[in-house]
């Protein structure tokens, strides 16, 4: 699955420490999201989705 | 690329299994002992025994827990893939140990090594199954 969540962090000047902090994460799990490595879980898609204030699939495509 | 600090759950799940260790290796240690030179017999024998097995039920029951306390689901999975690999590796070569052990003239491996060995297994998979999930890209 392909995301933006490289993207959307970098518009709001976000280290991955700091959305890891933000969704209660560690930064491992962001950086896995991130590269493609880990697909989230649905509640935690919500909660990203939440916390940039998109609809999940703009920001997670199926690849 | 530099760790993250722990989770809370990983953090609580080491520090139980640290000690539960302790009390494994000392169960052997003091079991060993009393059943070699003191020959007490009877239940006491069967108790002293399974003395050691009490710690290693626990790790057990400790995997659980953390399996259900642990609220990063990425590190969740992580652990879940190390313990599946050192099953795996360990359910596989106690098996053909076995069958060589009923067919050939092989020497007798005390089922007793299992427990050891899982956790020796899991400990080889872990660092390569987390490699795969680092980038070079990380930032900080």
């Amino acid at each position: 699955m392909n995301n933006r969540l490289r993207v959307l962090r970098a518009e709001r000047n976000w280290s991955q420490a700091n959305l890891a902090e933000r969704l209660e994460v560690s930064r491992q799990s962001v950086n896995a999201i991130e590269t493609g490595k880990y697909d989230p879980s649905l509640p935690l898609a919500f909660r990203i989705a939440r916390l940039f204030e998109l609809p999940i699939e703009s920001i997670f495509r199926d690849a | 690329m530099k760790c993250s600090p722990k989770t809370q759950a990983m953090k609580r799940y080491q520090t139980r299994n640290g000690i539960a260790m302790g009390f494994y290796v000392a169960a052997i240690l003091a079991s060993t002992y009393a059943l070699r030179h003191h020959h007490p017999g009877g239940i006491l024998t069967v108790l002293l025994a399974v003395l050691p097995s009490v710690p290693i039920v626990y790790t057990i029951l400790l995997m659980g827990l953390y399996l259900r306390q642990e609220r990063d689901e990425f590190q969740r999975s992580v652990f879940q893939q190390c313990l599946l690999w050192g099953m795996g590796i360990t359910l596989a070569l106690t098996s053909v140990w076995g069958l060589l052990e009923m067919f050939t003239s092989i020497p007798h491996v005390p089922i007793f090594f299992t427990f050891p060995a899982f956790w020796f297994f899991v400990g080889v998979c872990t660092p390569f199954i987390r490699r795969q999930y680092r980038s070079s890209e990380a930032d900080e």
